[in-house]
């Protein structure tokens, strides 16, 4: 028994870890759109940097995961939080380099005007990040129905991104100058709906994490 | 149950009774047993006298001895003892049980040896005759001085003990009552003994669970009466001590809560002990269900758990400032060191204000100096133009004379609105109240703007509530209010728009709208445009000093009303004011 607690105790450490890194990438997210918004090159900078220390977070707890399996040998649904959370960090940290590819933007543009006012890009980063928010809220409380309805809400993610794309497809038919900027934006567009698809992923793990079946719980056009 | 102090000190009074009893119960029965014997043999002892009387004839030969046999075996049968005579020789003359002719000779029986002798003989043995156990008492038959012979008597031992037995029985019966008795009493009195101490440990986990109205009955004059009496003292000593504390307490949360600055503490570990509503409203968490949770999962902040693990690892004070991820609030978390027994204390201050000042400062002292410079390089470049011998030019000199004196005038305007919107934001203008009427106040308002108007191929059209009453306000104020709102509607319209003011009586307030059919304002730019020196893309485009709506919403906000916008870009927007009908704080 005493074993079983120790075991939990450190799980729950992990698991805290985790969420640290959650919201390490959850700023990053929100600075990268408000410096490629403002065109803050300095907060760019700062998110790109700040992609190392997260980078360097997933190998700590990947590490901390390994010696938890080695030393304590759990089985059936210890095991199975292990490697959800394993799965978990990974996917937090390819939306951390997708809010390093969106800070690269924002450097990129430099200080060049803006091809159009940024309402739905930030819109677009809020959604992302309050998923993300929530998918770890329900990680923490193993919730697999708030998991689940978390994933189903990607489909207003891909809707902005539908419409930004058109905006700015129809933008660049009008005014070929702007091709180059409004690529970018383009792209920094994707790196959301990408880390959006990257978060349902995350709700997937919770969801097998808690009841130990894998469920496909959106299919995305992307 | 058997664990109680009851039942111990039954259980004590039981082994000691039982003791005590069984000890009483073996000396009574050895000493009654003796007293039966001597008792007994006593008895015995006269029966055999009185055989010797009744042989004696027989011996002596003054009866026929052969009588002596049917005498000695009808009083044995009558008795149901068994007498033998005995000559002195040993021979055995008569036998109550036996044929004496069968019998061996007597002589050398320790009883017989003894009576002849002269005394009493006394034994106790197995009778070779009759094979049992048998108390023998034998007396001298004497004549004169001379022993004839021996009278003894024999009783079976047995019947001794039946007899004894029975003494025994009734003794060890009323030991046994008594002991019942004793026992039971003993239960009762302890009972009766604990039942303080019983009412006393009700009475503390009643206390313990909260209850102090818990009086024990304090009557009783011995000790159990004292306790009683020193626990409803601690009662309530104990009442007043946790009502001081849990006001304290709510002293404490008071405090905490209508603190501006967010507290939290932690424990050793870094979980949350209390936070206060300050800071849940900071960071977006909820205080009453962070307790004894990791800091990370109740406030999701990866910069506060940094500070905070600095602060458990150095022991020392520990500042950040961030930006909350879950707020959007500009925060500066102190942590300042722990005690050995909790972690450290956060202190959370909110810099989204002072932030945005900041901002705000830099964009006005940018601003300012753009919309100075520009009129200013207008004239430094008249001027020019002028010393390099336009002045020669009569008709080309006044153009740019006058041209000069507009942006003089225009700089002097914005000075005046620099001048006065400072005035106002530090609230030192006074206004000058009176009744107004609106409704004149927009006729005179129209014809004054009508000129510009006109320019633009613009219509303005009033459409005035009939019933409007008066409004107390600053008549100079509101003029210029409105006046600056029909400036816009005529500056960002499109040629041949049109204006509409509109007036209304809502409730205990007049409304005041301005309709412009014109370019609109961009949603992005609607939550800004009442700030200092805001201006948006198109309004830099074109003249103006970015302080008409501050200016605006100062005045209106002075006279205790409101003012809203809303507008669709490309089709117009449209300015609401509204005014109370009552004097604010009048």
């Amino acid at each position: 028994m005493e074993i079983r607690t120790a075991f939990h105790k450190a799980l729950r450490e992990i698991q805290d870890e985790v969420v640290v890194m959650g919201n390490m990438v959850e700023k990053a997210l929100l600075r990268s759109v408000t410096s490629l918004k403002e065109r803050d090159l300095k907060l760019a900078r700062e998110v790109i940097e700040g992609d190392l220390k997260i980078n360097e977070k997933r190998y700590a707890i990947e590490d901390k995961c390994i010696q938890l399996i080695a030393t304590q040998q759990p089985m059936a649904g210890d095991l199975r939080a292990i490697i959800g959370l394993l799965n978990i960090i990974t996917e937090i940290e390819r939306i951390g380099d997708h809010a390093e590819g969106i800070a690269k933007i924002a450097v990129l543009n430099g200080d060049e005007p803006p091809v159009k006012p940024l309402i739905d890009i930030p819109r677009m980063a809020d959604l992302v990040v309050d998923m993300l928010h929530r998918s770890l809220d329900a990680l923490i409380t193993r919730d697999a129905d708030l998991a689940k309805e978390i994933a189903d809400r990607d489909d207003r993610v891909d809707e902005l991104y539908d419409q930004v794309f058109d905006e700015l497809l129809e933008l660049m038919t009008k005014d070929p100058s702007i091709i180059t900027r409004a690529t970018r934006l383009i792209w920094a567009t994707h790196n959301l709906e990408r880390s959006a698809d990257r978060v349902t992923n995350i709700c997937e793990r919770i969801v097998y994490m808690v009841t130990g079946t894998m469920e496909e719980t959106n299919i995305s056009n992307y | 149950m058997f664990r109680g102090m009851q039942w111990r000190v039954t259980a004590w009074f039981m082994l000691i009774i039982i003791v005590g009893m069984g000890a009483l119960g073996g000396y009574l029965t050895v000493s009654v047993r003796n007293v039966q014997l001597t008792n007994l043999k006593s008895d015995l002892r006269s029966e055999a006298v009185l055989m010797a009387a009744q042989a004696l004839p027989y011996l002596d030969g003054t009866q026929d001895p052969a009588g002596l046999e049917a005498l000695v075996k009808s009083l044995g049968t009558q008795t149901a003892t068994r007498f033998t005579i005995i000559r002195r020789d040993g021979t055995v003359v008569a036998d109550s049980d036996e044929d004496p002719a069968l019998m061996s000779n007597h002589a050398n029986r320790p009883e017989v040896v003894e009576a002849i002798a002269g005394g009493t003989g006394e034994a106790t043995r197995l009778s070779a005759t009759l094979g049992e156990q048998l108390i023998y008492i034998a007396v001298p038959v004497t004549s004169g001085d001379t022993t004839l012979g021996v009278a003894r008597v024999a009783l079976p031992s047995t019947r001794v003990d039946a007899y004894v037995g029975r003494s025994i029985t009734t003794i060890l019966i009323a030991l046994a009552v008594i002991a019942v008795a004793v026992i039971v009493a003993a239960w009762l009195t302890t009972r009766y003994m604990t039942r303080p101490v019983r009412e006393l440990t009700a009475a503390a986990r009643r206390l313990a669970a909260g209850e102090f109205e818990v009086p024990l009955a304090q009557s009783a004059p011995d000790e159990s009466g004292q306790l009683a009496r020193a626990f409803n003292e601690m009662a309530v000593q104990l009442r007043s001590t946790v009502d001081e504390l849990t006001e304290d307490r709510a002293r404490l949360t008071a405090i905490l809560d209508n603190m501006a600055d967010g507290i939290i503490t932690t424990d050793a570990d870094g979980a949350i002990t209390l936070a206060n509503r300050a800071a849940g409203d900071l960071l977006g968490f909820r205080p009453e269900r962070a307790a004894r949770r990791p800091m990370i999962e109740s406030v999701r902040d990866y910069e506060l758990t940094e500070v905070l693990q600095r602060s458990l690892s150095s022991r020392r004070p520990e500042e950040i400032q961030f930006e909350s991820s879950a707020t959007g609030r500009f925060v500066r978390a102190i942590a300042i060191g722990g005690e050995r027994s909790s972690g450290p204390l956060i202190l959370l201050q909110d810099l989204t204000e002072v932030r945005a000042l900041q901002t705000m400062r830099r964009e006005i002292v940018g601003n300012i100096s753009h919309d100075f410079r520009t009129p200013l390089a207008g004239i430094k470049a008249m001027v020019d133009t002028l010393q390099d011998g336009a002045i020669d030019d009569h008709d080309a000199a006044l153009d740019f004379l006058t041209r000069i004196q507009d942006e003089v005038a225009r700089l002097t305007h914005m000075v005046a609105e620099l001048t006065e919107l400072s005035r106002i934001e530090t609230g030192r203008t006074g206004l000058e109240w009176s009744q107004v009427d609106l409704n004149a106040l927009v006729r005179e308002t129209l014809v004054q703007m009508a000129p510009q108007a006109e320019r633009q191929q613009l219509t303005m059209t009033p459409d005035l509530a009939a019933d409007l009453p008066a409004v107390p306000a600053d008549a100079e104020r509101l003029r210029q209010l409105i006046i600056n709102l029909l400036h816009n509607a005529v500056k960002f319209n499109r040629p041949g728009g049109s204006i509409t003011v509109t007036t209304r009586l809502e409730g205990d307030a007049v409304t005041l709208a301005v309709a412009d059919t014109g370019l609109g304002i961009p949603r992005r730019d609607l939550p800004r445009i009442f700030e200092r020196f805001y201006m948006g893309d198109r309004s830099r485009t074109g003249q103006g000093s970015g302080m008409g709506l501050a200016i605006a919403k100062h005045i209106v906000e002075a006279h205790g009303g409101s003012i809203a916008v809303t507008s669709t870009e490309g089709k117009g927007s449209t300015f609401i004011i509204r005014l109370p009908r009552s004097r604010p704080g009048a």
